[in-house]
């Protein structure tokens, strides 16, 4: 019994040691006066016994602590029990002390409280972490909410919207509750629903996908939107993030541009046939005057108007076929580019120097391109045109030729063009494609040719590239899908 | 075959002398009847709609592009002039207009038999002259037109 005693006493000590050397022990009487402060405290607070003693600890609570505790002290009364109580000191420095405290009623023998045995953790730096995560939460969410796009982020599996910002719901006339749990897709017009729906099936994680889409307002407007969409993992669940925005505005400025450059397009278009009847008339009145008896001059002057007559032509031509290009990729048919080919070498056969070159052509019979003709026509009209032009001349040792090579690789046809003309100056290759450039004044043109042939092999999807050697050869390749505007 | 009569229907005076000349030059014997507008031409065909005194029109060259009426609306109101209207009658737009439009919907006018580019010239003429060649596609009508 005695040695129970005594072990007892001795632990009892060494508790009440550990405890006055890691926790704050404080005496409290009724009032909440502090009778008794242990070291610890003192180094915490900053405060020593002297100022403590008989000082609420009220008092030195944070002031808007101060009435709950008071309160719940004061309830305590009658509840006799232990109990914990988190509360934010004011230090002597004037810092934040948060405290876990253990408030443990002491009574006399007929069971009346006479004092309070405080024990008490520092928690201060755990408190500190918690309140800065808070607000790192808060901003964050502030950021989402505030943000001026529309964010949706919803379970695709479950089909529901998990979390939507307030852009989300006030730009398209909904509240938030209406959309909450609600499926993404409710909100799609029918037009793009299969295809938005398909766009995201495919989508894979961390994958991200911007496209087009109408979005139904409350009131069954509609609304033209861009969605950046992103799929990524949360939770182990599947989780897509779309950010919408409004582009209405955008879409309205580009089908006015849209419209304006159509009316450019065909003002050009128009301007350029109208332009071509007084010519056509020249060329008539001059062939009636070629047919008068004229002397030499007056014949070479009429040679040279005809010549100039014919540049007009082909300048308004390449004028209305730039103006125009746009408008054919949209009828489409199956072309065939042998047919093309020998097409457009009968409308040059009346071209200068055309009878000098050695045409070799190796076209497989049924090589198709499922396209307008029309651009396929210009392609190969220009191109041929460019290499009759600049042919050198027929010497003993140099005969004017022109390959055109046609294969099918796969879903692409490659064609190549070469001549074995004057060539292109290095310096200049990298500019022969550009608007209006002309290499060289010696031969007629109007800087329009390999413009449109670019944009056309362009509207085609496709490539063209072009390598030359100076008075040896100059060679175009070109790849087209067969498929173009699939 | 030869032409013995063929109306010309064009605004643009010189044009009109141009072709004159042109026929005049292939076949003098040729009589040439000019109309600057549509609609004289439509009066003519319908105040001698029972007239046997004139000369057999054997064929029409049509411009296009004309002030009042243009050319396409001229053919259809001539193709409801039904009792003088001979379907036989070859009739060519005869324009400076190379609009894709424009050759598209004169190929597939009923009673259009080709579409010639100005300026008209012996060859052309000549072209027009000579028996449709079957294997041409567009409904076996001619484009003499520089594409």
């Amino acid at each position: 019994m005695k040695t129970v005693k005594t072990w007892c006493n001795k632990n009892e000590k060494q508790l009440i040691k550990a405890l006055e050397s890691s926790s704050i022990i404080l005496m409290l009487d009724t009032n909440g006066k502090i009778s008794y402060s242990n070291k610890i405290f003192h180094s915490l607070s900053g405060f020593d016994q002297n100022y403590l003693n008989k000082k609420s600890l009220f008092s030195l609570c944070k002031k808007n602590k101060l009435e709950k505790i008071i309160s719940q002290f004061n309830n305590r009364e009658t509840n006799t029990a232990i109990w914990n109580e988190n509360v934010c000191l004011k230090t002597s420095e004037n810092n934040d002390l948060y405290v876990k405290l253990s408030i443990i009623p002491i009574k006399n023998k007929k069971n009346i409280i006479k004092k309070y045995t405080v024990i008490g953790n520092d928690i201060t730096k755990q408190k500190k972490r918690e309140l800065k995560y808070k607000k790192l939460k808060t901003d964050f969410y502030n950021i989402f909410n505030n943000a001026n796009d529309a964010i949706f982020i919803f379970d695709k599996e479950n089909d529901s919207i998990i979390d939507l910002n307030e852009k989300a719901y006030t730009s398209f006339g909904y509240t938030k509750d209406e959309l909450q749990t609600t499926s993404f897709f409710n909100l799609i017009s029918k037009n793009n629903l299969l295809n938005s729906k398909y766009k995201l099936d495919t989508l894979l994680e961390n994958e991200n996908i911007i496209f087009e889409a109408e979005l139904l307002n409350k009131d069954n407007h509609i609304t033209d939107v861009e969605i950046s969409c992103k799929q990524f993992k949360h939770e182990n669940k599947n989780i897509f993030q779309a950010i919408v925005r409004d582009i209405s505005e955008r879409k309205k400025t580009h089908q006015k541009l849209k419209e304006k450059t159509l009316e450019l397009e065909t003002f050009l278009y128009r301007a350029g046939h109208d332009l071509k009847a007084p010519l056509t008339t020249l060329e008539g009145l001059l062939n009636l005057l070629l047919l008068e008896n004229l002397n030499k001059n007056a014949r070479e002057v009429c040679n040279m108007i005809e010549s100039t007559l014919r540049n007009g032509k082909i300048l308004i031509e390449n004028l209305t076929t730039a103006s125009h290009m746009l408008d054919k990729p949209k009828r489409k048919e199956k072309t065939n580019l042998r047919e093309i080919i020998n097409q457009t070498l009968i409308n040059l056969k009346h071209n200068e120097g055309f009878n000098n070159i050695d045409f070799k052509l190796n076209i497989p019979n049924k090589v198709c391109i499922y396209t307008n003709p029309l651009l396929l026509i210009s392609i190969f009209q220009n191109l041929i045109q460019n290499a009759i032009k600049y042919q050198r001349p027929k010497t003993k040792s140099h005969k004017p030729s022109i390959n055109i090579d046609v294969t099918e690789v796969d879903n692409n046809v490659n064609i190549i063009v070469i001549d074995n003309g004057i060539g292109i100056k290095k310096e200049e290759i990298d500019n022969i494609f550009n608007l209006y450039y002309r290499s060289t004044t010696a031969v007629d043109g109007s800087g329009l040719g390999l413009y449109i042939t670019k944009n056309a092999i362009e509207l085609l999807n496709g490539i063209i590239t072009v390598s030359s050697e100076l008075n040896r050869k100059t060679q175009f390749n070109i790849t087209i899908p067969k498929n173009p505007n699939k | 075959m030869k032409h013995k009569h063929i109306i010309l229907i064009d605004d643009n005076k010189i044009d009109c002398f141009i072709h004159k000349k042109i026929i005049s030059l292939a076949n003098p014997k040729t009589q040439i009847t000019v109309f600057h507008d549509a609609i004289a031409a439509l009066n003519y065909f319908n105040q001698n709609k029972y007239n046997t005194k004139i000369m057999p029109v054997d064929l029409i060259l049509l411009d296009i592009n004309m002030p009042l009426m243009n050319g396409f609306d001229f053919l259809e109101r001539l193709s409801k002039i039904k009792s003088l209207f001979n379907p036989q009658i070859p009739i060519y737009f005869l324009t400076s207009s190379c609009l894709k439009s424009d050759v598209e919907k004169a190929l597939n006018t009923k009673y259009c038999s080709g579409y010639i580019n100005k300026p008209l010239t012996k060859e052309k003429l000549n072209e027009i002259t000579q028996p449709i060649d079957k294997s041409m596609t567009y409904n076996f009508k001619k484009l003499i037109a520089c594409m």
